[in-house]
């Protein structure tokens, strides 16, 4: 399970070796970039990145305590929930307002920390839904299957091709509600890039999964990486975040409080302070 | 196309136990209680001393009637919105109401003819839709069910509004709309019947033995008979034999031969040569399926099915006339199930060609890779968005189509009872339309249509029962006069409601392993 983070990511010849490890701090090419996004839910500020950039082509780890925003800010950029104030473009275009489903169609496509997958419907099923521009889903097109089949062809394909590459083909008949919940993640990650993104996002891809399965989610997500996607995942198992992560940035409170090469993470005053609770300031108020 | 069929090959040989092998659990236990409980009723009835039989046809006569279409219509829109959208409607009267006013103010206020004014029937249902929609299919889907069912309730009553009169006629409602309709009738006037003949009746009584005999056959796993017969032949031999016999017996239709007695091997009519040559040309087409000349690959499962049919046909074809002298009917025999006039075949065949057309159009959309994105958002509409479907137009969609063809439900009401008057719509019809779609299936293409005809059958069967045990002093006045027993009877479909929810919450078409599937 663990491996030795002064090897792979963070080291020499890394994209990222140049960049100082600061809240904040720019990168060489990022696919998104966060400018003051706020989301506050009465008086709590859920979310409150000021500035943020995620380094196209590598996997971001986002870590941070329960209640960090971390999954609040998945929301927010990926068009889920509205942020009350901010800009963040993704790929040079602006995303700020852009409704979830035109945020997925530009190429970013997130997971769910509770998977959902779509259970009265076949693991093909599944798959097959996620192919973008489909003519066959307009409604007078649909009525034609002329129009659709050769389409709807080259998409099953496509899916089997991913099934296969995920161990997921023998349960392609399957309902997706009878699957295990690591299939179920399998099968989430796997619908996700027959999206065909730029961009992924995972919200806590290893949560629930058996060690075995982990070590190969692990080597799915490495290989997303390979074929040039971005990954930024939220996670909270501190061996996977070493493993995979080319960089990991750290929310607290809802701010973006350090970021770094992994290795550099674990010994970071601020984070170590964020997960043990920081107690050289803010003594807890009594009423 | 072959991937398809690859598909079906494998579920074929998959079976029983896999998961996905067959996608809809038997329904013969829910049938042979509903057969068994129709047999105590009238076993019960004779007993009292009332005429079973006449209950049992007037039951069939509602059972295949307009209203049994109606209802069909609108749970097909019901099993877009809920079955397969998973969209809480439970104002599905108010498409009714919109869809019957429709055509009652086009005609009877503005003076248009019937087609115009079923124009303004989908209109009206569109808006409708709309109005509902856009404000509330963002929200949770709570939000649309309470929504649904005030509007239908404030559209009735404003409907009803002795300011809306000059429109709707207010409480009186409207009428003399309907003369289009029964002018374009082509069917000439006179009565008609569908009936027994003694002939049809020993066939259908043998077929019913065969088929009772395979099923069994076919549920006893393990049984040398089971393996030896694959149930794809049984049924085939099965079809093909009564296609068989049907011929067998003579066919004066098309018939090129002049008519008069031939002698050939034996003494024959020109109407039985006739019949005979058509069976030998459909078995030889079987036969030639069977053998894989068709176009496309045939499926194994197929090709087996068309080679017993054609069997059975040949067979049965020469055997006919051998079957028929065993027939232990008296030669007189007829049993006239229904009765209409020209005006009621009318109704009821247009009712039912639409009740066909709707079930096509929802096949053909839910096939589609539409009615997948549609599915996915009963599912889970949160995951749908996150692949980039653009939810809120889907549900839409959904919410217009289906409110639409209980519109068209509506119209259809209005021409059968030629009346729209706004008390006709009140808010249990929506839940007459939710017992048909669970009673038939939620979720598929057919159970709004055997829900709709199995229900009113129950309906118009306890009625025609109590009305008659009553009227001969065998059950209490109090609680069974005539005024109350109109109410009785719905507080059996409570009842059956009730006991379907708990003991096949599935219906008769359904999957109870999908419907147990729901959660994460």
């Amino acid at each position: 399970m663990s491996s030795d983070p002064t090897v792979g990511p963070g080291t020499a010849a890394h994209p990222l070796a140049a960049v100082p490890p600061e809240p904040g701090v720019a990168k060489p090419d990022p696919i998104l970039v966060v400018d003051g996004v706020v989301k506050s839910f009465g008086g709590l500020r859920a979310v409150d990145v000021a500035h943020l950039e995620v380094p196209r082509g590598l996997i971001t780890g986002l870590i941070g305590p329960n209640g960090a925003g971390k999954t609040t800010f998945f929301n927010v950029i990926s068009g889920f929930e509205a942020a009350d104030q901010g800009t963040w473009t993704f790929d040079g275009q602006p995303l700020a307002k852009v409704p979830a489903h035109r945020v997925a169609r530009r190429g970013m496509v997130r997971t769910f920390q509770l998977t959902k997958a779509l259970g009265r419907m076949s693991v093909l099923e599944n798959m097959m839904l996620a192919a973008i521009g489909q003519r066959g889903e307009r409604f007078l097109t649909s009525l034609v299957p002329g129009l659709w089949r050769g389409e709807e062809e080259a998409n099953r394909r496509r899916a089997e091709e991913l099934l296969a590459r995920f161990r997921l083909d023998r349960m392609r008949e399957e309902y997706a509600g009878t699957l295990s919940g690591g299939q179920k993640k399998l099968l989430e990650m796997a619908r996700a890039l027959m999206v065909q993104p730029k961009m992924v996002l995972l919200d806590e891809p290893m949560a629930g999964v058996n060690p075995a399965l982990t070590q190969s989610l692990l080597g799915h997500v490495k290989a997303l990486r390979d074929e040039g996607m971005t990954v930024l995942f939220v996670e909270h198992d501190m061996d996977v975040v070493m493993d995979i992560s080319d960089w990991v940035v750290c929310m607290a409170q809802g701010r973006i409080i350090a970021e770094g090469p992994p290795a550099s993470i674990g010994t970071n005053r601020a984070v170590i302070d964020a997960y043990l609770g920081g107690q050289h300031d803010d003594p807890p108020q009594v009423p | 196309m072959t991937s398809t069929t690859q598909r079906s090959d494998q579920q074929a040989t998959v079976g029983a136990g896999a998961p996905r092998g067959r996608r809809t659990d038997s329904p013969w236990g829910l049938v042979a209680v509903l057969v068994a409980l129709l047999l105590v009723v009238m076993v019960a009835a004779e007993m009292i001393g009332v005429r079973s039989q006449a209950i049992f046809v007037e039951a069939l006569r509602v059972a295949t009637g307009p209203s049994a279409a109606v209802y069909a219509l609108v749970a097909i829109g019901l099993n877009m919105h809920f079955g397969y959208t998973g969209l809480l409607n439970f104002g599905q009267v108010g498409f009714m109401l919109v869809g019957a006013y429709g055509i009652a103010i086009g005609v009877a206020i503005l003076g248009w003819s019937l087609w115009p004014a079923l124009l303004l029937s989908v209109l009206f249902a569109v808006a409708l839709a709309l109005l509902l929609g856009i404000p509330t299919l963002r929200l949770r889907a709570d939000y649309l069910a309470i929504t649904t069912i005030a509007a239908a309730e404030i559209l009735r009553f404003v409907f009803r509004v002795r300011q809306a009169r000059p429109v709707t006629g207010g409480v009186r409602g409207l009428f003399g709309f309907t003369g289009d309709f029964y002018r374009v009738n082509p069917i000439p006037t006179g009565e008609y019947a569908v009936a027994l003949t003694q002939r049809t009746l020993w066939v259908l009584l043998l077929a019913a033995l065969a088929a009772a005999v395979l099923v069994l056959a076919s549920r006893m796993a393990g049984a040398w008979w089971a393996r030896a017969v694959q149930p794809q032949r049984a049924w085939g031999a099965l079809a093909g034999t009564l296609v068989g016999l049907w011929l067998g017996a003579g066919l004066t239709v098309l018939n090129p031969i002049p008519a008069g007695r031939y002698r050939l091997l034996v003494t024959t009519t020109h109407a039985r040569i006739w019949g005979l040559v058509v069976a030998a040309l459909i078995a030889g087409a079987l036969a030639a399926l069977a053998r894989g000349h068709g176009r496309r690959g045939l499926t194994e499962r197929r090709q087996s099915l068309a080679g017993a049919a054609a069997v059975g046909v040949a067979a049965a074809a020469v055997l006919a006339p051998a079957f028929y002298a065993v027939n232990p009917f008296p030669d007189d025999y007829l049993f006239a199930l229904l009765r209409f006039s020209e005006r009621r075949l009318w109704v009821v065949l247009v009712g039912w060609s639409l009740v066909a057309l709707a079930c096509l159009f929802v096949w053909a959309l839910m096939r589609s890779p539409w009615g997948r994105v549609v599915k996915s958002i009963r599912e889970d509409e949160d995951a749908a968005r996150s692949l980039g479907k653009n939810v809120f137009s889907y549900k839409m969609q959904s919410l217009v189509i289906g409110g639409v063809m209980g519109a068209i439900g509506g119209a259809l009401l209005a021409l059968t009872i030629q009346t729209v008057q706004p008390d006709t719509f009140l808010p249990q019809l929506t839940f007459f339309a939710y017992t048909v779609l669970i009673l038939g299936g939620a979720a598929r293409i057919l159970g709004p249509v055997v829900g709709s005809v199995v229900f009113w059958f129950i309906v118009a069967g306890v009625d025609g029962f109590l009305r008659r045990a009553a009227a001969v002093g065998a059950l209490p006045e109090q609680y069974f006069h005539a005024g109350s027993i109109g109410a009785v009877r719905f507080a059996f479909v409570g009842v059956g409601l009730m006991l379907l929810m708990i003991y096949r919450p599935q219906g008769l078409l359904g999957d109870r392993r999908e419907m147990q599937l729901d959660v994460q």
